[in-house]
């Protein structure tokens, strides 16, 4: 599956955030993000996935204008996204998260088996599978967000700062959880400020400045550029 | 003793009314952040059903009780497709909907009855359950608990067991999130206001032979709704149940020994005392962020 951004704008209240960003992301990449406070990030993970509409340009899946659709429409086309903050539902359980993660999975079948593999992935969710979510630690939090997105069985997962406020350890367990999820085909987009983890994980890097694509390279090149050394790698 | 016994019981058994139209209003609140003010008429407009199809044209009791709930259903969908929903965006403007449907819905109900005094509609079951020779259940009371409480214990298994039912507690908690799983929210709109408004008029019907029908019955109920869920917690399902037992122990232990109107000053002064305590009401999640 390819998906297409091209000169993609969006404004909240006429202040824009999007100034006409265009990239391409082809099956079985794994791209990342990275950019300031402010920078635009969050908000292009949130326009591919529906939750915000776009002022000009356009989105596409495999060709197919996928911009003007809701995002419970979106999820549909295999687009997962695990949004800033995790957004997980804390009132309810662990495994109920999960279950409506698969909501758009009727067949129950596919959606055993994919619990399945989520808690070979994350043993601990498996392990607080009947408490509730808002009781877990943040690092555990993070991993149910990401089950939950991966219970839709994703061709393309969305992830926006899913290091964000966790310890190294957890931070270096879920960047190895990804390359393996890359690996096995899943094309991954990753958003980060934490460029030094993302330029690792990643083939491919964009730098966003103000709404504005500054740089575009392999994420190895990214990591070596002064530019990116002095403003995103704290070096 | 008895007179405690007895009291006890009849406040059990009005708490199912109360129950009813509280949870009604908790579960269209939490999926859709709406006060829906005319949630009392909407009670209303299930008691004058079965006043209009049963007591005036002989229509069977619980076919008219079945009625009811399916006509306020559709009220409820109705304020969900053409007020609620292209209000989403600003809560205040679903409450200002609300309160010209309350108006609507009165006016109708004066079009359809008249004016003058309140109607009442004699008890399709008559006799009373008498146990240990002191305890006295009318059975048209007994029957109106029993339906409630089977109602609420539905809703219960719905919303804890079934996948639609964990679909509107997601909404409830967060909308965006839930629509990134494939949730059409305004789908879930329409399920919480179709059993929130199902169960006024439910609410309504099962009270119609037990109480006065008039237009303006509402008020008591949507006064009693609010005390309740206030009580129990805004959001909060198993509070607004909770609340409902213990404030429909408590008016009517104050009504049977002082009056109705004491009753319900002093519910109003608790709801205000709670708010000022404990304003997350005692089951209600301390409010965060
Ligand atoms: N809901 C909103 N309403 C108004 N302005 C918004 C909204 N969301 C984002 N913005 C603005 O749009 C711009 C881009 O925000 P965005 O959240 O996409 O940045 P980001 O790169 O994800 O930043 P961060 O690293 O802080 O998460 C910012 O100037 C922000 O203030
Ligand atoms: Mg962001």
């Amino acid at each position: 599956m390819k998906l297409s951004v091209s000169n993609l704008e969006v404004s909240y209240n006429k202040v824009s955030a999007l100034r006409g960003i265009s990239f391409e992301v082809d099956s079985g990449d794994f791209v990342t993000l990275i950019g300031s406070n402010g920078a635009g990030k969050s908000t292009t993970l949130r326009t591919i996935s529906g939750l915000v509409k776009p002022s000009g340009g356009e989105i596409t899946l495999d060709g197919a204008r996928i911009d003007n659709l809701d995002p419970d429409v979106i999820v549909q086309k295999r687009i997962g996204h695990v949004p800033e903050g995790r957004r997980i539902f804390k009132d309810l359980s662990v495994s109920e998260n999960l279950m409506l993660g698969a909501y758009i999975h009727r067949d129950r079948n596919t959606v055993e088996k994919t619990i399945k593999q989520v808690f070979e992935h994350f043993p601990r969710l498996h392990d607080r599978r009947n408490q509730q979510a808002g009781t877990m630690s943040g690092g555990e939090q993070q991993m149910l967000a990401i089950g939950r997105a991966l219970m839709s069985r994703p061709k393309i997962l969305l992830l926006d700062e899913p290091s964000l406020g966790l310890a190294p350890i957890i931070v270096k367990e879920i960047g190895e959880f990804l390359s393996e999820l890359n690996s096995q085909g899943v094309t991954v987009i990753l958003v980060e400020q934490n460029a030094d983890l993302a330029l690792q994980l990643a083939r491919f890097g964009y730098v966003l400045e103000t709404g504005l694509i500054a740089m575009a390279d392999r994420a190895a090149n990214l990591a070596d550029n002064e530019h990116v050394k002095k403003a995103y790698l704290g070096i | 003793m008895e007179l405690l016994v007895q009291t006890m019981v009849n406040g059990i058994i009005q708490s199912g009314f109360y129950a009813l139209a509280a949870v009604g209003l908790v579960l269209i609140f939490g999926v859709m952040k709406v006060v829906n003010f005319a949630h009392g008429e909407l009670t209303m407009v299930g008691a004058y059903s079965v006043w209009f199809l049963h007591a005036q044209n002989d229509m069977p009791f619980l076919l008219t009780v079945v009625t009811a709930v399916v006509l306020v259903a559709m009220i409820g969908l109705l304020m969900e497709r053409f007020l609620f929903r292209p209000m989403t965006d600003s809560p205040l403007g679903g409450l200002i909907c609300s309160i010209g449907v309350l108006f609507v819905l009165q006016v109708a109900a004066t079009l359809v009855g008249g004016e003058g005094p309140s109607k009442q509609v004699p008890p399709p079951y008559e006799g009373t359950l008498v146990l240990f020779d002191m305890l006295r259940i009318p059975y048209q009371r007994l029957f109106s608990f029993a339906v409630a409480a089977t109602t609420l214990g539905l809703l219960w298994y719905f919303l804890t067991r079934m996948r639609i039912g964990w679909a509107l507690r997601a909404v409830a908690q967060d909308r965006e999130a839930a629509s990134l799983q494939g949730i059409n929210s305004n789908r879930m709109s329409m399920i919480a206001m179709g059993v929130g408004a199902a169960m006024a008029g439910l609410a309504g019907a099962l009270m119609a032979p037990l109480t006065n029908i008039n237009p303006h019955m509402g008020h008591n109920v949507i006064i009693t709704a609010f005390i309740v869920t206030i009580v129990g917690g805004v959001g909060s399902l198993p509070g607004a149940v909770i609340a409902s037992v213990l404030y429909a122990l408590f008016h009517t232990f104050v009504t049977t020994y002082f009056s109705g109107t004491i009753a319900t000053i002093s519910g109003l002064v608790i709801m205000v005392l709670i708010l000022i305590v404990r304003p997350s009401g005692i089951l209600g999640k301390r409010v965060t962020e």
